[in-house]
């Protein structure tokens, strides 16, 4: 079955589980205890923002049509196809930040040494296990889950957050491939 | 078309064309490098990533992995073989006895075991070891065209790498893939200041967003992201956190209603 990120802004705590899994999960070792002694500390591919008094995880929401991957002088960013992620390439990223400054939604960042991007690669290593995002499975109030389609549909109906919907339904494509 | 070779007594299968450096990504096979970045073209200005390669006769004879495309079927690599290990520590001796004051370099020759050069010539305090990534990266990946290459600088003893501070955008790329950290960005009171080989400087005025009015971007670098990307860059005039924040803006006002 298709499943994709769902995020309900109003059950978001602000307690950055969703960072910490998100930097550890993509660590050299994969584990806390041992991410915390590598020697480039890793960092998460999402934040968590307050606006007004109501935390938010941002996500990088694969767009369609990527400006990040548009304005990539070395192809580093690429989609490989319509309703897949966007992935970025680390060992062909220069650390330009025109992908930086491009994005629409303003996810992306250089890592703390202003080397590389960070990006949201949807863990599709960990969707090939059978797991879900880490962010997803780290969230302790359900703020961020890993939903099939159909069940965000009768949700949502026609609801206010189609249009965030619609981005995210993009990527269901490649988490059905890489679920089986 | 894809072809058999053996690396390392390890037999895998790449194109026609890969090169050896490529074509062990995802091997436990390491081959150290330290001009290459596989976001601009290989140039083995280094000559760090060697390895030996061997001909239909037999012979065998040391190359850049880098450069060195994959064309036989059957070809054997070695990557740690002794004559491998010989010509890394070779170019790292000269590369030290040019740089001693570069760290990396250090570290590489007693993971080599590189006998420390006795008296180190020439000091270079800008610890640049000419590998030119940074003028590829302005040049060919970004087309700035603000630090450029000329080769036949070198023969004059001349520094061959050329900056020229007011083509700089600002983007940083430069200080990002320089491997020996020698090419330096710093933001300070609105401003990006770049230094190159602690010779030449720029300093860049950056531009403030237009909803939190924190400096966020150097005009050169933004324009060059709306001059790449097809059709309009919205919501280009404000910083990545104001952009984020605005894009669900409307979420938590739904929200709240």
């Amino acid at each position: 079955m298709e499943r994709t990120i769902y995020v309900e802004p109003e059950r978001c705590l602000g307690c950055s589980s969703c960072e910490l899994a998100c930097a550890v999960a993509h660590s050299q070792s994969g584990e806390l205890f041992q991410a915390i002694r590598e020697n480039l500390l890793s960092e998460p591919r999402l934040q968590v923002e307050v606006v007004g008094d109501q935390p938010l995880p941002l996500h990088c929401l694969h767009c369609e049509d990527a400006p990040c991957v548009q304005v990539c002088p070395t192809e580093a960013m690429a989609k490989t196809g319509p309703g897949e992620p966007v992935i970025c390439d680390r060992e062909r990223c220069v650390g330009c930040s025109l992908c930086v400054l491009a994005c629409p939604y303003g996810v992306l960042r250089l890592d703390r040494g202003g080397k590389k991007v960070l990006k949201c690669d949807l863990c599709i290593g960990r969707l090939g296990q059978g797991l879900e995002p880490a962010c997803a499975e780290a969230c302790p109030s359900s703020a961020i889950q890993f939903l099939p389609l159909e069940e965000i549909d009768q949700r949502e109906g026609d609801g206010w957050r189609k249009e965030f919907l619609i981005v995210y339904r993009g990527q269901a494509a490649l988490i059905s491939q890489a679920g089986g | 078309m894809a072809l058999r070779i053996t690396i390392d007594g390890r037999e895998i299968r790449v194109e026609t064309g890969t090169t050896i450096l490529e074509a062990v990504e995802g091997l436990d096979i390491h081959i150290p490098t330290l001009c290459y970045h596989g976001g601009a073209r290989p140039y083995r200005a280094c000559q760090i990533c060697r390895v030996e390669i061997e001909d239909e006769q037999g012979r065998r004879r040391v190359a850049s992995a880098c450069t060195m495309p994959v064309r036989r079927e059957g070809q054997q690599v070695y990557t740690r073989s002794e004559a491998v290990l010989e010509a890394r520590r070779e170019a790292l001796q000269s590369l030290l006895a040019s740089h001693p004051k570069v760290d990396w370099l250090w570290e590489m020759a007693e993971e080599l075991g590189v006998a420390i050069p006795e008296s180190p010539v020439g000091p270079a305090p800008e610890g640049c070891i000419l590998c030119g990534l940074c003028a590829r990266t302005c040049s060919e990946v970004l087309g700035i065209e603000a630090i450029t290459y000329d080769r036949h600088a070198l023969g004059d003893g001349e520094l061959p790498l050329r900056v020229d501070p007011s083509a700089c955008i600002g983007c940083g790329a430069c200080a990002a893939v320089c491997p020996t950290g020698v090419i330096k960005q710093d933001d300070r009171d609105g401003w990006r200041q770049m230094e190159w080989w602690g010779m030449e400087r720029a300093e860049i005025e950056l531009q403030r967003c237009a909803g939190c009015g924190e400096y966020f971007a150097s005009p050169g670098a933004l324009a060059q992201a709306r001059k790449r990307v097809r059709g309009s860059l919205p919501m280009s005039d404000f910083c990545p956190t104001c952009r984020a924040l605005a894009a669900r803006q409307k979420l938590t006002l739904e929200i709240r209603t």
